[in-house]
C-alpha cells in the first residue's frame, strides 16, 4: 500500500494540481461518491485523492501556507515506511520573488529540499531530473515552484507565484486580456497601497469566469487547449510538467 | 460523568446480591445494574473506576472506544485526562479519529506536552514505529486533517 504526496500552500493549488492531473489522465474518484485511501480511510475535508492511470494513489495535500508546507513535509518524510508508504512527495511553493528584479533563486530550492531529506537519510542525493533520491532511490522529492519567466506585461502580476504563472499563460493565450484587466484595476478608486498578485487573477476569474467561482477558476483554466498550451510551455520550462506526467503514469 | 451519557441517572450504588457486590445505575425510582445498561456504558463505568481507584502508575486500555457512543467517548477521554492531571500514566490503542479529536479538544497545553502518539508497523515480524509528540498531533489534524490511525 503506497501514495504519492503533493503539498502545497493552500485550496487554490489544490485546485489548480486537480485540473493538471485530471488534464494528464487522472482519475477523480469523487465523481463517484465518498473516497478512501489505500488503506481504506477516508480521504475527508482538505485533502483531495487521485487515480493515476495504473490505478496508483495521489494524494493532494492544502498545508495553509508556506511554513506548514516544510512542517508537513517532514512529518511525511519521517513517516515514510507506514503504510501507505510514501512513493514520491512533491512539494509546491511560492517563490514569492519579483520576476524582474531578483537575480538569485530565493525560497525553497532543491537544494534546501535536499537539506531537509538529509535529515531523514543522509545519503540523499540529487538525481539528473533535478529530484531528490532518498532511501537508496526508493523514494523521491521533488520541488515545483510556481515560476513564470515572462517580461513585464501589463496584466502579469511580477511575484513569482501560482497567480503570476495562471495570469502570464492567459495573457499568453489571449493577449487582448491583460491590458483590460490592467486598464480596470488602474481605474478602481483608492486601490489598495501594496500590489496583490491575486487582485488580476480574480479580475480574469471575474472577467471570464465567473460561474466557476474562485476556486474552481484554477481548474476550468486546463479545460481550455490555448491556456493549456501556455502553462504547459511554462511548467515544462522549470521541469514541474515532468514531476506531474511520472505522478500521473 | 455517566449522567451526561445516560439521562436521569442520579447515582452510582454498590448494592449487594447475596455476598456479591453489584454496581448499580440509581434513576430516580429505581436501578439497574451497569452491566444491564449497555456494553458502552459498561465500557465507560468501569474505565472511569479502573482510573478514579489508582493513585500512581501506568494504566493500559486497548481500544476504550469500542462500543461506545461519541459522547460516551467524550467522557472517556475527560476521565483519561483527569487520570493524566494526577501524574497516571495512561498507555491506550485505538482506531478511532474521534478519539484522538476528543484528546486535542478537552486538552490543555500541558497536557499536550505530556502527549505522544506513536503509529506502529509490523513487517514480516519487524515492529517499526513513528513518534509524535502532542503539538505534531495537533499540527495533522487540525492543519492538515490527516488520518492519524
Amino acid at each position: 500500500m503506497s501514495e504519492s504526496v503533493i503539498l502545497c500552500e493552500g485550496y487554490f493549488d489544490r485546485a489548480f494540481w486537480a485540473g493538471w492531473l485530471k488534464h494528464l489522465g487522472c482519475e477523480d474518484p469523487s465523481t463517484r461518491g465518498p473516497v478512501n485511501d489505500a488503506l481504506g480511510r477516508p480521504v475527508s475535508q482538505g485533502q483531495f485523492m487521485y487515480r493515476s492511470k495504473s490505478e496508483k494513489y495521489i494524494r493532494i495535500v492544502p498545508c495553509g501556507g508556506k511554513p506548514q508546507v516544510r512542517e508537513q513535509a517532514r512529518r511525511q518524510l519521517g513517516q515514510r515506511n507506514m503504510d501507505p508508504r510514501l512513493v514520491r512527495l512533491v512539494i509546491t511553493v511560492d517563490p514569492d520573488v519579483n520576476a524582474h528584479t531578483s537575480t538569485e533563486a530565493t525560497g525553497l530550492t532543491i537544494q534546501g529540499v535536499g537539506n531537509l531529506a538529509r535529515e531523514y537519510d543522509p545519503q540523499a542525493a540529487e538525481t539528473a531530473d533535478r529530484d531528490i533520491a532518498i532511501d537508496s532511490g526508493e523514494r523521491l522529492v521533488s520541488l515545483v515552484r510556481w515560476e513564470a519567466e515572462d517580461p513585464p506585461i501589463a496584466g502579469v502580476p511580477s511575484r513569482q507565484t501560482l497567480e503570476r504563472l495562471v495570469c502570464a499563460a492567459i495573457v499568453a493565450a489571449y493577449p487582448d486580456r491583460g491590458p483590460a484587466v490592467d486598464t480596470w484595476l488602474q481605474s478602481r478608486p483608492d486601490p489598495p497601497p501594496v500590489p496583490n498578485p491575486k487582485e488580476p487573477a480574480w479580475s480574469y476569474m471575474a472577467g471570464w469566469y465567473a460561474e466557476a467561482g474562485c476556486e474552481a477558476f484554477y481548474r476550468v483554466i486546463w479545460d481550455d487547449p490555448t491556456i493549456r498550451a501556455q502553462l504547459q510551455a511554462r511548467l515544462t520550462k522549470f521541469g514541474a510538467w515532468r514531476v506531474a506526467e511520472v505522478l500521473a503514469e | 460523568m455517566i449522567a451526561e451519557v445516560v439521562p436521569r441517572v442520579k447515582d452510582l450504588e454498590i448494592l449487594t446480591e447475596g455476598d456479591m457486590p453489584i454496581v448499580h445505575l440509581v434513576f430516580e425510582d429505581y436501578s439497574v445494574p451497569v452491566a444491564f445498561a449497555g456494553d458502552g456504558v459498561y465500557s465507560l463505568v468501569r474505565l472511569a473506576l479502573e482510573l478514579a481507584s489508582r493513585h500512581q502508575g501506568v494504566v493500559l486500555f486497548e481500544e476504550p472506544e469500542v462500543h461506545q457512543h461519541p459522547a460516551a467517548i467524550c467522557q472517556t477521554v475527560r476521565a483519561i485526562l483527569a487520570a493524566i492531571r494526577r501524574d497516571i500514566q495512561v498507555v491506550l490503542t485505538t482506531h478511532s479519529l474521534e478519539l484522538i479529536d476528543y484528546i486535542l479538544a478537552e486538552s490543555t497545553d500541558d497536557d499536550l506536552g505530556k502527549l505522544s502518539l506513536y503509529r506502529l508497523q509490523l513487517d514480516d515480524g519487524a515492529l517499526s514505529s513513528y513518534r509524535m509528540p502532542g503539538s505534531e498531533v495537533e499540527f495533522a489534524r487540525s492543519q492538515i486533517e490527516d488520518d492519524l490511525r
